[in-house]
Formats: structure tokens, sequence, C-alpha cells
């Protein structure tokens, strides 16, 4: 069952073509990869998913009334607030009702490994940013979940522990999109992906299809070319 | 599998709920009430304040005749009131609009046609631009223009009107026609005021001793006894007599001309301005504590002219009923001491 | 409201708008007090009632100044900085998130207009002028209206224009609004091309100068006029009109 499905995207900045005629679709319950060295437009295949910016072609079609959820590449959160004041100022603009806002927080910040204290986000370093990143993007107990880079500035014992995180999420019945440029981490938590250079589609990769690892396939397709 | 395509996520559905409907049907209201309103307070023409104001200046012409000026009436002119997009004319009873003729917001008595008008820009014009601006040149000085210092303008201007329909000023007579191409014409000549400039501010004898007189003045406009009036008249005049023999002819022409016009028309604005307050605390402030006050150019010629008119009520009584501008106000004070 | 509470907090922690409404305080003061000399033809300005108007309009011009300020990055910093990404992906609609923003600068320049405000209103009450307290609620809606649609201009010419070009068109926009009775005589002087350039201003931009001064009629006991006021309002609601209207195409 498709939870959701791109067919011929296409996205042009400045004359120069960043996404081409991509189609892909995301299965319920899978975690799908997106991916590409830098430039490769997989953050533009996101925006365009989400609706953040206009598409030059093509559609996008997901399941009706699906929740989402989206993580960041590099979350900004108002410095003066806390992690619990920044999750409570998204789940109100997601008009959770202030209840069960109150419930979801602390269990919320637990999963993503953060202290509900009152340390501001001005004082928190990139990997706690980007793991209040994730608790926001779990606010409301999404059915889709979007993550761009998630662990981007981790620490080696965080990236596992984020990974670990994906893998519970998607464990959970989540399906999750996933771009990332670390590929180890991609092929122990993902189904499917594809990989994209200069916004064309290389190869749709799918786990245990191939005997070769991920990253050979990658430096395979990547450097190919 | 039911099926959407997505639209951009930053809108609301496509649906329009009722609640939505509702606002933006409340929005819609209230642009277009504030809209109403403001067309139709916009078209009320020239505002009840502005035809207050001419009435109260009407009301006061048997005070004025007290003055003493001959055949002085504002009724015979035309009193046109100028608010930045339409002349507002008061005219015999009724008020008439029209696209303006002197688009500027200063008073002024100005040729239109066969005759003379007084143009003045409403109070609100000139209530706004002497808060930006810091007053209007040649007017009014001082603190505070309300509905009376613009009743006391209308005179002033008026007085003008009369001047110009009725005299010869200083044995210069010019018709609205001949006025009106004399505007009209790129006349690239001094004016009087860069005459002035030039042969009394920048001269620093000069200034000082048109200073010391101005004071000399304002001493004699409080004196009380008649004799010590005279004295010091004379007194005055051989200093003037002496300061003019450093003058340009022009500049002291200049001088006679802008006291004998503005002086009078000033003192005429002062005591309307003095009739419509029983405290006279403005009149005061404004026109008698200032007088001693050097101004540049023509400025300081209203206030040693409105003096030497008040130095005339001491020792000449009922020289306005006599007054045809054929002379200067300094020859009018030396008749009056000879 | 979540929204304009945050960009409001932040626009509070904000130091350099302290420096400009201390510097603007110093100012009025300073007009105030007399320690600037204001002279009209020659004799200085002191009586209330006629300071009143030139400091409501030395203020009204230092209040759209803060209000040009504060109001062209707030917008743009949400867009810059990518929070708009989070605020699209729940579904908020660009009005709301553009208005709530735009509300917070409004709100914060008024606060910064209503300080220097209050320090005419205790000038006037050490003056002995104390029946205009009563007057100084009224007053200052009547007068924030001009700063209000300055405010908002501000913040929808932001999102269609980068922030040099909005910069200079909001600032021009607030002198000429503020300074039309000048132009409207600067109008009258000259003649010729530069006369229809003038009117040409006149007319494109709305005379803010005709609400600000109600304000000042009301605390010196003239006569309001309701037809400036529905003006003020008026450009307030065509504002907010563009705010609604003009629209990102990207988050």
């Amino acid at each position: 069952m498709e939870m959701l499905s791109c067919s011929h995207l296409k996205k042009i900045y400045q004359k120069q073509c960043v996404v081409n005629e991509l189609s892909f679709s995301v299965r319920k319950g899978e975690a799908f990869a997106l991916l590409g060295s830098n430039g490769a437009g997989k953050t533009t295949t996101i925006k365009m998913i989400l609706g953040l910016i206009p598409k030059d072609g093509g559609t996008v079609e997901r399941q009706a009334d699906i929740r989402i959820g989206y993580s960041p590449e590099t979350p900004y959160f108002h410095p003066f607030l806390n992690a619990r004041e920044v999750l409570e100022f998204y789940g109100g603009l997601q008009n959770i009702p202030k209840k069960e806002l109150k419930e979801q927080i602390p269990m919320l910040l637990e999963r993503a490994g953060l202290e509900d204290s009152k340390t501001k986000v001005k004082n928190y370093s990139k990997g706690m940013l980007q793991r209040l990143a994730l608790a926001q993007a779990l606010l409301g107990d999404p059915q889709l979940l979007i993550l761009d880079e998630p662990s981007a500035g981790l620490d080696a014992l965080g990236r596992v522990e984020m990974m670990h995180t994906i893998q519970s999420l998607k464990e959970e019945g989540r399906t999750i999109i996933i771009n990332s440029h670390i590929l180890n981490d991609i092929e122990r938590v993902c189904d499917r992906g594809i990989i994209m250079k200069k916004g064309n589609l290389l190869y749709e990769w799918e786990k245990g299809k191939e005997v070769r690892s991920l990253e050979e396939i990658f430096v395979d397709r990547i450097g190919g070319n | 599998m039911e099926r959407k395509v997505e639209k951009k996520m930053g809108e609301n559905k496509m649906k329009i709920s009722g609640k939505r409907l509702l606002w933006k049907a409340a929005a819609l209201v209230t642009g277009a009430a504030i809209l109403a309103g403001w067309i139709m307070t916009g078209r009320a023409g020239i505002s009840k304040k502005d035809q207050k104001i001419y009435a109260s200046a009407q009301k006061l012409q048997p005070e004025v005749d007290r003055l003493g000026f001959q055949n002085f009436k504002m009724a015979d002119y035309p009193v046109t009131m100028y608010d930045g997009k339409k002349d507002y004319v008061f005219y015999q009873g009724e008020i008439k609009e029209r696209a303006p003729v002197l688009e500027t917001f200063a008073g002024t008595a100005y040729p239109v046609e066969d005759h003379f008008e007084v143009i003045v820009p409403t109070l609100d014009k000139l209530d706004s631009l002497m808060s930006l601006t810091g007053g209007v040149e040649d007017m009014i000085s001082g603190s505070g223009y309300g509905e009376k210092e613009q009743i006391a303008t209308i005179w002033h201007e008026t007085f003008h009107a009369w001047q110009m329909s009725h005299y010869a000023i200083l044995g210069e007579k010019m018709e609205p026609s001949e006025l009106t191409a004399a505007l009209e014409s790129d006349n690239t000549g001094e004016s009087e005021d860069e005459i002035l400039v030039k042969a009394v501010d920048q001269k620093d004898d000069v200034k000082k001793a048109v200073e010391q007189e101005m004071k000399t003045l304002k001493a004699l406009t409080a004196e009380v006894s008649i004799d010590e009036v005279k004295k010091g008249v004379l007194e005055y005049r051989k200093s003037v007599g002496e300061r003019r023999k450093q003058m340009p002819k022009e500049a002291v022409e200049a001088e006679e001309r802008c006291e004998l016009t503005e002086g009078t028309a000033y003192y005429v604005e002062a005591n309307v301005l003095k009739m419509q307050s029983k405290s006279g605390q403005k009149y005061q402030e404004r026109y008698l504590d200032s007088m001693g006050q050097f101004e540049g150019g023509r400025g300081k010629y209203y206030r040693t002219g409105m003096a030497k008119c008040m130095i005339l009520d001491k020792i000449d009584p009922g020289w306005e009923d006599r007054i045809d501008f054929s002379k200067s106000l300094d020859t009018l004070l030396d008749e009056a001491v000879r | 409201m979540g929204i304009m509470k945050n960009a409001l907090r932040e626009r509070i922690r904000r130091k350099d708008i302290y420096v400009v409404v201390v510097i603007g305080m110093i100012i009025v003061m300073m007009c105030m007090s007399g320690a600037a000399t204001l002279s009209i033809n020659g004799v200085s300005v002191t009586e209330f009632e006629m300071m009143m108007p030139l400091v409501m309009n030395v203020i009204s011009v230092l209040g759209g100044g803060i209000a040009v300020a504060l109001s062209l990055r707030t917008i743009p910093n949400e867009y810059e900085r990518r929070t708009s990404h989070l605020v699209w992906i729940r579904g908020i609609s660009q009005w709301k998130y553009h208005s709530q923003l735009a509300l917070a600068s409004m709100i914060s320049s008024l606060g910064a207009l209503f300080i220097l405000y209050v320090g005419v209103l205790v000038f006037a009450v050490m003056r002995g002028e104390i029946q205009i307290l009563l007057k100084g609620i009224p007053a200052f809606f009547l007068f924030s209206i001009s700063t209000a649609a300055v405010s908002l201009f501000t913040s929808a010419v932001s999102l269609v224009l980068p922030g040099m070009a909005a910069g200079v068109l909001c600032t021009a926009f607030m002198l000429i609004g503020t300074m039309h009775p000048i132009l409207e005589t600067v109008s009258g002087i000259v003649s010729g091309v530069a006369r229809g350039l003038v009117n040409g201003v006149l007319f494109a931009v709305p005379n803010l100068y005709g609400v600000e001064v109600q304000a000042a009629n009301l605390l010196s006991g003239k006569t309001v006029q309701v037809h400036n006021i529905l003006g003020g309002l008026l450009v307030l609601y065509v504002c907010a009109v563009m705010l609604y209207v003009f629209r990102r195409k990207e988050a």
C-alpha cells in the first residue's frame, strides 16, 4: 500500500534543472531513503513533497488526511525558549489540545534523548537541536515522518541512539522518509531508497536485493558518472 | 486507496469553511463601511468650522468700523478659503467652489479678474503647516494659532484688498489686471525683501540702529504723556534720518512702503484679535511684547508700522479717518508733532 | 497567537530598539524643555498649545522610523532562518502566519511610540496641563493609527521586495505621509514637471499627518475631524489587505 507517490517531479532554479522527472513511491510502514551527494536535489525533493516550494512539473500524491512530521536539516528554534516551550509552541500550531500536549511532551523529549530542563535553546549544541527537531516532528503522532539529515551534528553515540529511535519509530508502523548521506545508518534502518545525482534518479535500491553493500553501490553509481 | 494531489502545505485547504467565510464577509463590510464613511465625510466641502470663522469675522464689522478707516467693509471683498484642493469663495451670502486660483498656503490679497480678493488657507491646512514648519511667513507670529487668529488674519488681508482697491499707495496705484500682468511676467528684479536684507539686515551699523529704533518705538507706545511721546518721536525721526543717509533710495522706499501697507494691516489684525478676547493676553503676548524684536526682511516693518499707528492714536487721534496712503507713516508722525 | 507571542518576545530582546527609544525620548524632552530653541518668526515658542503639535510631529516621525526598523526584517528573518518551514508544514495559512508576525511588529512599534508619548504627557503634567491626561488614552489611539499603518505597510512590502528596496520604499512612505502638508505647499510653489511629480507622490502616498494631527487636536481641545480619522483607518485597512494579498512562493 502506497503512502506517497511522486511522479515526474521537476524543479528548475535559475534555468538549471535541480530535480528532473523524478518518480518514486513510498509504501506504508517502510523507511525510504533519499541518497546522493551534495547538490543531488534531495532536500529540494523533500521541500516539494512538503509543499514548501512550488514544483515546476509533476505531481505528489499522498494518502488523504495523513499526519506528517518533518525534521529539517538545520533546525532553528527561538533561542529564548526551552525544549518544553518549543514543543508547546509547535503543538499549539497543530491545535493539539493542551491536556494532550502536556502528556505528550515528556514522552517526546525522552524519546528524542532530551531532558525536560529549563535550559534555553540558545545553549543547545547542534546535536541537541537535532534531537529537538525530531521531538517536534513527532508532535501529534504523525503517520509519515520526513527526516532531513537527522544525524547531522551528532557524535558517534548520538548517531547510534538516533538510529535506534528511528528504528523504533518504524517498528511502530510509521512511514519514514530519510535524507542522509551516512550510508551505514541508512542500510541498517531503511528498506528501500533511491540514489540521485544532479536531480536525476540513478538507482533504485532495495535492502537485500543485491549482494553488494549500499556503500559499494553508491560509489559505483555516483563515482561512475 | 483514498488519494489526493497535494497542494501547497502552507495554504489552507481549498474548502472554505463557514467561519472563514464569515470572517471574510466581516472584513469586507468593515472596509466598505470605512470607505463609505470616509467618502461621505469628505463630501462636506468647506467645513462648518471655516464657515463659522467667516461668519464670526463678518460679525466684527461694527467694531472694526470703530477703528475709523473709511468704507473699510469686509462684505465688499470675496473671501476665499483654500483647502489644498479647492477654493471656497465667500461672497454676498454665498459660498462657491472653484478651482484654486493661487495654490499657496499663505494669506494674501490677490487680484482675481477685475477685483481684489482675500485668499487664506483653511484653518486646518494652516494648522498642519504651522505644526510642521513652524509658522507661516509674514503672517501671525507668536504662540498658538486658532480660530481667533484666523479671523484676525482675514481682516489683515481684507485691509490689503481695501488699500489696493481704493488708494494709490505712496502715489502708485495698480488695477487688478495690471497687477495680474505684473505677477505673471517673469520679473527678475530684486524683491522688497531682498532689498531690505541687503540694505539693513546685512549692514551691522544699520541693523543696530533699527534695533534701537524698534526699542524706542516700543517704549513710546507705552508712554502716557503726550509731550513725552512727541519728544520721543522727534528724536526717533532724527535718528531714522541719520540712518537712512547710509541706505540706498530704493531701500528707504521699500521700508516706508512696507510700514505703510503691512504696518497698518498688522495694526488692524492686532486690534481684531484684541476685540475677540476679554483678557487681551494674546494681544499683549503676540503684538505688544514682540514689538521691539528685530526680524529679518520685511517682518520687522510690520512691527514698526504697527507701533507708529499706535503712536498716531496718541498724538493724532482720527488719523485713520484721514489716511489715504499717499504719505508714509513717518510723514504722518512728522505732521502730528509739527 | 503563539507566533505573535514569540515574535513579540524576540522584538523585546532587540537592544537597538531601546537605544532608539531612549534617543527619541531625549529629543522629545529637549523639545519640550526648551533646551532645543524653537522659534517662529523670531519668537520662541514656549506655549504648550503651540508646542504640542510640533512635538507630536517629532514623535510621529521617530515612531514611524522605529516602526519601519522593527517591521522590515521580522517576516524576512523567519524565511531566512527557515522557521517558516515548521509553520507552513503545519497547515498554517500565509495570512495567519504573516498577520501574526506583522501584529507583533505593530505592537512593539506602538509600544515604543507609547513610551515617547508618555514622555509628552509627563511633561505636560509637569507644566500643569493636567486636563490632557484624561484625553491622553483616546488621543493615543488616534495617534497610533499612522504608526500602525507604517508598520503594516512595511510588513506587507517586506514580503515581496528585497530588504534594501523595501527599506527605502517604506521610509519614503513614512516620511512623505508624515510631511504631506509640506509637500502640498511645495506643489503650490513649483511648476511644470516638478509639480506633476510632487502631485503624483502626493496622490500615491496617503496623508498620514491628517490623522496624526487629530490626536494633537484632541489634546489641545480643538475640533477633531472624523474624515481624517476615517482616512487613517482606511490606509490601515488597505495595508492589511496588502498583507493578505502579498504571498511568498517559497517557505
